[in-house]
């Protein structure tokens, strides 16, 4: 499929941005990061 | 030190030099010895991006840190993703493809020359002096630990540094920060390795006694603005943190601007998102285990040994005394941290925490009343949280990794201060001597001043380093200073991605930024995370008002 056939599609749905890509997958390693840092705190600390 | 400990911080030493040598080849014109000539790959960016924001201040300081206060600190660094995906759209595409050496030579292009030269200014001012703390900072830890002269410790870290930042330019610098990066990793992940090993307590207990102790509380979601460490605090002001260090500190800005292309300076700072939360949690984790470590072997009293020295030297009696006490309580609290690990049930670990909190309260009064007598005898600062991690290593870790060890601080310091050195010279040349000085002369010549003008930063760091304790104050003001000016800076490159803003805006909204941010850091207790926003906000709204109307300046099409 070539850059015409998606102008030629009206209606087809737009591929997510480079950016919001980028940036949903950031957030999913931080995610886990920070769950993983979470649990330690929810399950260990008491101080 | 053992000398086989010895033998592999020379032989790092001298690595890092000749192969900083050998990357001098394609440095004969200055895109060569500044911006590599846009040549190379995201991974040696990204790698190099970690390595000189990883000083040695975080291989001990940060590591300390974690001992004595826990994981909190990590929220410093919940803004860093999310600013690195906004500066892969906005300042890196606009500084990139502009084809500057500097982020301060961009906005003479969008403003005018005085706001140039202020921010390269205030830039060369507070950097300066940074690089003299982030010298400082290693060589007195390694003075004291290995009684050597302080003269010794700082040519031990400047001089190499120097010599291959001198020599190779940035090619150099990014190619030596690849392997200081891999070598910090490397020692971090060993020492917890030893850790975990050496622990007399299994993973799940030594977490359960750390965790009584509240150290194992990364994230606080009190909204409180006068607090150093929550999370709102790191996410929203980390966020504006992180823009501006990243997006228009030339020391971090010089290294995308390496990068082959837009894609590829977006990709090595991307790097950063994903790796720097779990590398920080590792450090602080480092921390935490050498804390849990330390319920069950005794750690030195005092753990500056300059400290100890001069101590036992001049009031032995009243050191003894201390130490006596200290053993007996020691005592006791390793048997309460063995109940903390041993609890069964919930009222027994509750009974336990309960007795060990108190047990850890009475060491820390008997240490507070050793620090205080440190004091008296040496007239000197006695937190030695620096010390703690080093006095570890290098009575617990095995010989060759306590080596491995003492030459990954000495990487993270060589990292951070050859950027530095790198971005000092470059802001020199190019905002001052360039621009004002010298602007028609050949490419051969400026490259023999910027060679010199590495060197110059480079004593001026070791010298600023040497006299870093009697210019304490001095310093403490120019670090003041300088973080009026990171969120103000911030604001005039935002300003400068708004049409509207010309002329003066950038110069009258910094200076606006920099005194509403310096009212507020004497004035009120407002964490300083928050005055970055502060500052960034009133350059941009001051800005708007000064200079949001009239004719576009001819160099802005």
């Amino acid at each position: 499929m070539t850059s015409t056939d998606h102008d030629a599609a009206p209606g087809a749905a737009r591929p997510p941005s480079r950016f919001r890509t980028t940036l949903i997958r950031v957030l999913i390693v931080q995610a886990v990061a920070l769950t993983l840092l979470g649990l330690l705190q929810l399950v260990y600390n008491v101080g | 030190m053992h000398w086989i400990n010895w033998v592999i911080v020379v032989a790092y030493l001298v690595y890092v030099v000749v192969d900083g040598i050998r990357k001098s080849k394609d440095t004969d014109s200055i895109s060569g010895y500044f911006v590599a000539n846009k040549s190379l790959a995201w991974w040696v960016v990204g790698l190099s991006v970690m390595a000189t924001q990883l000083s040695a201040v975080t291989m001990i300081g940060t590591t300390g840190q974690g001992a004595t206060d826990g994981l909190r600190f990590v929220q410093t660094y919940l803004g860093l993703p999310l600013a690195m995906v906004i500066l892969g759209v906005t300042i890196v595409p606009m500084l990139h493809g502009s084809g500057v050496y500097t982020a301060y030579e961009y906005l003479e292009r969008r403003f005018d020359a005085k706001t140039r030269s202020l921010t390269a200014f205030l830039f060369l001012l507070s950097r300066g002096m940074s690089c003299g703390t982030i010298l400082a900072a290693p060589a007195v830890v390694f003075s004291a630990i290995f009684g050597l002269p302080l003269v010794w410790s700082v040519a031990l870290i400047g001089l190499p540094t120097v010599i291959y930042t001198m020599i190779g330019g940035v090619q150099a610098v990014a190619w030596a920060d690849v392997k200081q990066m891999v070598l910090i990793v490397v020692a971090l992940v060993a020492v917890m390795a030893v850790l975990l090993v050496q622990m007399p307590v299994n993973p799940d207990e030594a977490l359960r006694i750390a965790g009584s102790t509240g150290r194992l509380q990364a994230f606080d979601f009190s909204f409180d603005i006068n607090e150093t460490y929550t999370f709102w605090s790191g996410l929203i002001g980390g966020t504006f943190l992180m823009l501006s260090y990243f997006g228009t500190d030339q020391s971090q800005v010089q290294r995308f601007l390496t990068a082959r292309s837009v894609e590829e300076a977006n990709s090595s700072l991307l790097m950063s998102a994903y790796w720097k939360i779990p590398l920080q949690a590792l450090v602080l984790l480092v921390g935490v285990g050498v804390f849990v470590y330390y319920q069950f072997v005794r750690p030195p009293l005092l753990y500056n040994p300059a400290h100890e020295v001069a101590v036992t030297a001049e009031a032995g009696a009243a050191y003894s005394a201390l130490e006596s006490r200290y053993a007996d309580a020691f005592t006791l609290r390793e048997a309460a941290a063995l109940s903390v690990a041993d609890a069964t049930d919930e009222p027994s670990a509750e009974a336990a925490m309960e007795t060990f909190l108190a047990r850890e309260t009475e060491i820390q009064v008997i240490r507070g009343e050793a620090l205080a007598l440190a004091g008296e005898v040496t007239g000197e600062a006695t937190e030695d949280v620096n010390y703690i991690i080093p006095r570890f290593v290098l009575s617990e870790l095995p010989i060759g990794l306590a080596g491995l060890f003492i030459a990954g601080v000495i990487a993270a310091a060589m990292s951070s201060i050859a950027a530095e050195l790198n971005a000092l010279a470059t802001a020199s040349v190019i905002d001052f001597y360039r621009r004002w000085v010298r602007p028609e002369a050949d490419d051969a010549h400026y490259l023999l001043v910027s060679k010199g003008a590495t060197g110059f930063w480079g004593v001026f760091a070791c010298v600023v380093a040497l006299y870093a304790a009697t210019l304490g104050s001095l310093i403490e003001v120019v670090n003041r200073f300088g973080s009026f000016f990171y969120g103000s800076i911030l604001g005039v490159f935002l300003l400068a991605m708004m049409p509207r803003a010309k002329g003066w805006a950038g110069f009258v909204g910094l200076i606006a930024g920099m005194t509403v941010v310096g009212f507020v850091n004497f004035g009120t207790d407002i964490a300083y995370l928050w005055q970055n926003i502060i500052g960034a906000g009133v350059v941009v709204a001051v800005g708007l008002v000064v200079g949001g109307g009239g004719e576009a300046s001819p160099t802005e099409a």
